[in-house]
């Protein structure tokens, strides 16, 4: 009898025998420090929000070990808006929250997906980079980073690399990181932080939650004809991925929105054709919160509500 | 009369600052001198024969002080209902989570760490977790005591039902299933437990203070006055925190280490096995004639006792035949069967069966009076059980302004429709379909057999030649503002500020024995003792004051806490002072004994248990999500019979919430086990609803005097929560055409109802 999800017996995964040492506490003060400490002890866990780091170590799902906290790293805590935006790893959803406002109209789409991301104090400490490294399918930034065009920057012991976020993620909970390796920012050129965007989720209840299944879309428009449509979806699969065939239904299509701002004629047939495509693409599991056939089903959903939100956008 | 000064009025509840403050000490804040922590060691299967326990390794723990199993505990079979009950497990485990040895050392880290070091030997039995499958033929056993897997059997029998059903015009069948809720409380159970020359002192939040001594002393094996229980402010409970295991095991741990021992679960813990509402399925029978008068009623339920029997054979009785106070049926029949299997025990939860049975029972009325194309509200005024009456159970219902709440809420709410602004007619993308639903629900005050001895409640009031005034009662505050309210009584008698007063925690070494905090009794049955002890004060005082000005009592006046003789007054702080001073410091002592006209049902379940029926009508609103089969409540309006509402802020406060936990029971919340395995004991994966799914829920109380409480109050509590549930599922069927016959009622269920039935619904792979 093995418990599907980890937190099913609390009792039971407490039955680990408890560590021999007490796991060091480390705090370096350079990215080349902390790449260091990374290499000379795998499976050190990294602080940043703590926000899943602390409630797993504590319920026992991650092994104790050493923990190295990012917090005094300052290429982590980098915000730059003029021009391409750097987001660093360290950046919380509170701090988001407050440099995009929403009369800024810049990446609209990760704006409201930290909104939406746990209650006001998780927000106050969730970092994006911890959001995303810590790569559940249903990371509530990483549609939004999917669809913004995103680029990550890697430290590590060979140095450092930079890859479309959308190659972080290779399996529930595993990243592309390799040992020593620590996301240091993320980049959003300027041209595609401007497109109107948008993030929608279906949740269970009002209030704090995560998604069953969640969608962001942005628009790349030009005399009211999309030029080029991104669309991802969350938790629909065993990560955060773009739907393609969705985005090529897309491309080209006029933007027909009646006086209500409700999708018509070419628009919304290729709405429903992208939705459809959504469906096709998911692979998403059945588990405590949902039926997958009741998650592939609302992908259509959540996307077509994503895509016509992002249109709406769209300046006439 | 004189306008009442104190009573009716929302005086602010005397506890509010120190629990915001966070000056309410709470078990978790209490800690006595060298207290042990203690741990508890859980199986891991749903049953099994318990071959070995191997304590080697977890002795060796540094600052392990006791380990203990069941060799450590006294052979007593026990329990609140059934004996199937074992401070540690004996010789089998029967549920994961079971309880085999327990563990108590300087640290909470090291218990944890010792617990995790037993190794058990346990030879895994089949299980069964299906209430149907364990009462098919070869289930496995899971009590030798009852080799049909039945905890309890509950029958009863009014009138001729046969007779009934065969002059019916129609008879409506269906049947209805609710599930596990997990009580959520703020506050996690726990217990301290501490033991000196052969005496167990114990710390235990529990609202049922007297009758879990009797059970706990019945445990340990020693009289009942060797257990001393003192219950610290409750951090929330709603029928959970009645008779428990763990300040049994807090118990043998203190006895072995000769030191204080708390044990204090954590969230996961908590609701990994804690003990949550039972579930149930009913098959209900009601016989109908053409003009909508309901004829007769059959019922057959089966709930869920899980592997041992706590609350839950009540509330089986409950679920069966008390609708029958709220309706007349004519004759009934109902069949009740509580079944045991390996899953965590469940227990009451506020609404206590009746809700239950009122979700099934409230939607079928309305697809009767559909059927008879009769108004929904006109069918259930023709049936309702009215004011004076002496119901077939032979219930007396001293007060009912239920045709009153039923029109409140009407007025309230528009039902059956709501007009609305232009801009409310927006949809969501994918359209949306609105409904509205009407429930009415009914409670007791109090119920008769609980403590089996007495019904009724007694208060003592110390009133100190200092000015300080105190009040004992054995009910503890759960956190619904009773210490106010009783405050309320006190003030209204003496003409004294509540605010100043302070109503003491339950102690069974100071306080009177009492039945306790649950049946929604606390108000109308410590309300009443407290008034007879208040009335106690004042004719001392009278007596008093008249010896010390020399004239006949019958001269003295008291009156909005001024003594007044011929020509002279006394303030009552005065005359306690002069009190104390003739009397070399004693207080003035007052007591109230209350003696409620309830009777306890005679063999054939005939009499009347409670003093007062408390009575609700609601009405809730919902627009469903056609896309994606999500329900939000979007209106709630709740009127209420509570007889005289002694502070209307708090019992406003009491109705929300039992609107917001109904909400929660309706739309998300399901303890969801699988192969006996809780696979959502967190606040993630259950959900309470929150601020964003809860309503401006519109409460008012009808104009009522029911002559069994204290200035005329019944109960809040319960009635509050029990027609919630079926006011949303009465909405949603309003708005989609469907009936749900299954709680929680999920965006899932609904979408799959809507576009076309899906695979396996409702229960993950």
């Amino acid at each position: 009898m093995t418990p599907a999800t980890p937190f099913a017996t609390p009792f039971a995964t407490r039955s680990a025998p408890a560590p021999t040492a007490t796991p060091a506490y480390l705090r370096p003060a350079t990215v080349g420090e902390t790449v260091g400490l990374l290499t000379r002890h795998p499976g050190a866990h990294l602080l940043a929000g703590g926000s899943d780091l602390m409630n797993e170590l504590r319920l026992g799902l991650l092994p104790p070990a050493t923990v190295i906290d990012t917090a005094d790293l300052p290429e982590l805590h980098v915000l730059s808006a003029d021009g391409d935006i750097v987001l660093g790893a360290g950046i919380t959803m509170r701090h988001l929250l407050t440099a995009f406002p929403p009369a800024d109209g810049r990446l609209r789409a990760l704006r409201q997906a930290a909104d939406l991301l746990g209650g006001r104090q998780i927000q106050a400490v969730a970092t994006l980079g911890g959001n995303i490294c810590h790569a559940s399918p249903a990371a509530e930034t990483a549609p939004p980073l999917l669809v913004h065009d995103t680029l990550a920057r890697i430290a590590g012991p060979h140095g450092e690399r930079t890859i479309p976020v959308a190659d972080l993620w290779t399996a529930p909970r595993r990243t592309s990181l390799t040992s020593g390796e620590i996301l240091l920012d993320l980049r959003i050129p300027a041209a595609c932080a401007t497109r109107p965007s948008a993030y929608r989720r279906i949740e269970l209840r009002r209030s704090v939650d995560i998604a069953v299944v969640s969608a962001a879309a942005a628009l790349e428009t030009h005399d009211g004809t999309i030029h080029a449509a991104r669309l991802a979806l969350g938790a629909a699969g065993p990560v955060p991925f773009r739907v393609p065939e969705a985005e090529r239904l897309l491309t080209g299509v006029e933007l027909t929105l009646d006086a209500d701002g409700a999708p018509t004629g070419p628009l919304a047939t290729a709405l429903a054709q992208a939705a459809q495509a959504c469906t096709a693409a998911a692979r998403p599991i059945s588990d405590v919160r949902s039926g997958a056939e009741y998650r592939r089903q609302m992908t259509a959903v959540v996307a077509r509500r994503a895509l016509e939100a992002a249109a709406r956008k769209v300046s006439p | 009369m004189r306008e009442p000064r104190w009573v009716g009025r929302d005086v602010p509840q005397i506890d509010t600052d120190d629990k915001l403050s966070g000056a309410t000490a709470y078990l978790g804040d209490l800690a006595l001198p060298r207290m042990l922590h203690g741990a508890i060691v859980r199986s891991p299967v749903p049953h099994g024969r318990i071959r070995g326990i191997d304590l080697t390794r977890a002795r060796k723990v540094p600052g392990v002080q006791a380990v203990v199993t069941a060799a450590d505990a006294p052979h007593v079979a026990f329990g609140p209902y059934t004996p199937d009950w074992e401070i540690l497990a004996r010789h089998k485990v029967r549920f994961v989570g079971d309880e085999v040895a327990a563990v108590a050392a300087t640290t909470p880290e090291a218990a944890r760490e010792a617990a995790a070091l037993v190794t058990l030997d346990i030879e895994e039995l089949p299980a069964v977790f299906d209430p149907a499958l364990a009462l098919a033929e070869g289930a496995p056993v899971i009590w030798d005591e009852h080799p049909d897997n039945v905890s309890t059997l509950f029958t009863i029998e009014r009138g001729d039902v046969t007779a009934a059903f065969d002059r019916a015009d129609l008879v409506f069948e269906d049947t209805y299933a609710t599930n596990r809720i997990y009580h959520a409380y703020l506050e996690p159970i726990g217990a301290i437990a501490a033991y000196e020359h052969g005496s167990y002192l114990m710390h235990v939040p529990t609202h049922i203070p007297y009758r879990a001594r009797l059970t706990y002393a019945a445990a340990l094996g020693v009289d009942v006055d060797r257990v001393r229980i003192v219950v610290p402010p409750i951090g929330g409970s709603f029928g959970a925190k009645y008779e428990m295991n763990t300040p049994l095991i807090a118990a043998l741990l203190a006895r072995q280490a000769g030191r204080p021992v708390r044990i204090l679960f954590d969230r996961e813990e908590d609701a990994a096995v804690a003990h949550p509402r039972p579930p149930f399925v009913f098959q209900h029978r009601i016989a109908v004639g053409s003009d909508g008068t309901f004829l007769g009623r059959q019922t057959d339920v089966i709930g869920v006792a899980g592997a041992r029997t706590y609350w839950s054979p009540t509330v089986v009785a409950t679920a069966v035949h008390r609708v029958d106070s709220l309706y007349r049926f004519g004759a009934m029949s109902g069949r009740g069967r509580l079944i045991y299997t390996n899953e965590n025990p469940t227990t009451c939860m506020r609404g206590f069966g009746n809700a239950e049975a009122l979700f099934g029972i409230e939607q079928m009325i309305d697809d009767i009076a559909a059927k008879l194309g009769h108004d929904p509200v006109d069918i259930r005024l023709r049936n309702a059980v009215r004011e004076g009456e002496t119901t077939i159970h032979g219930w007396h219902i001293s007060s009912s302004k239920l045709p009153q709440c039923i029109e409140r809420v009407q007025r309230m709410s528009g039902y059956p429709h709501r007009p609305r602004t232009p801009a409310e007619a927006t949809g969501t993308p994918g359209g949306v379909a609105r409904g509205m639903g009407l429930a009415i629900g009914h409670h007791v005050s109090g119920y008769r057999t609980i403590l089996g001895d007495y019904d009724g409640s007694s208060a003592f009031l110390r009133l100190g030649a200092d000015g300080d005034v105190s009040l004992y009662v054995g009910e503890p505050d759960i956190g619904q503002g009773q210490r106010t309210v009783l405050a309320q009584i006190v003030a209204e008698k003496l003409g004294l500020d509540p605010g100043r007063m302070s109503v003491h925690g339950v102690d069974s070494a100071l306080s009177p024995a009492a039945v306790g905090t649950l049946a929604s009794r606390a108000t109308t049955m410590a309300g009443m003792a407290t008034l007879a002890a208040a009335d106690d004060a004042r004719a001392k005082l009278t007596a008093f004051a008249a010896a010390h000005w020399g004239i006949p009592a019958t001269d003295v006046t008291f009156d909005d806490g001024v003594l007044t003789g011929t020509g002279t007054t006394l303030p009552v702080r005065e005359a306690l002072r002069l009190y104390g001073v003739a009397n070399c410091g004693l207080p003035l002592l007052a007591t109230g004994v209350h003696h409620p006209p309830t009777t306890v049902p005679d063999k054939d379940k005939y009499g009347n248990p409670s003093a007062a029926y408390p009575f609700a009508a609601h009405v809730a609103e919902v627009e469903v999500d056609l896309a994606t089969g999500q329900v939000t409540v979007t209106g709630y309006w709740a009127a209420h019979d509570s007889g005289t509402v002694i502070n209307p802020a708090t019992a406003r406060g009491q109705v929300i919430g039992a609107v917001a936990q109904g909400i929660g029971w309706a739309l998300m919340e399901d303890v969801v086990l699988r192969d006996g395995v809780v696979r959502n004991p967190n606040f993630l994966d259950y959900r309470i609803p929150g601020a964003g799914d809860i309503p401006d829920v519109q409460v008012e109380f009808v104009d009522g005097y029911e002559p069994n409480g204290p200035y005329g109050a019944k109960s809040v509590a319960e009635a509050a929560i029990n027609p919630v549930v079926a006011a949303i599922a009465n909405a949603v069927h309003n708005a989609t055409g469907h009936r749900f016959h299954e709680l929680p009622i999920t965006a899932e269920r609904v979408f799959w109802r809507l576009h076309g039935t899906g695979p396996n619904v409702g229960s993950p792979a």
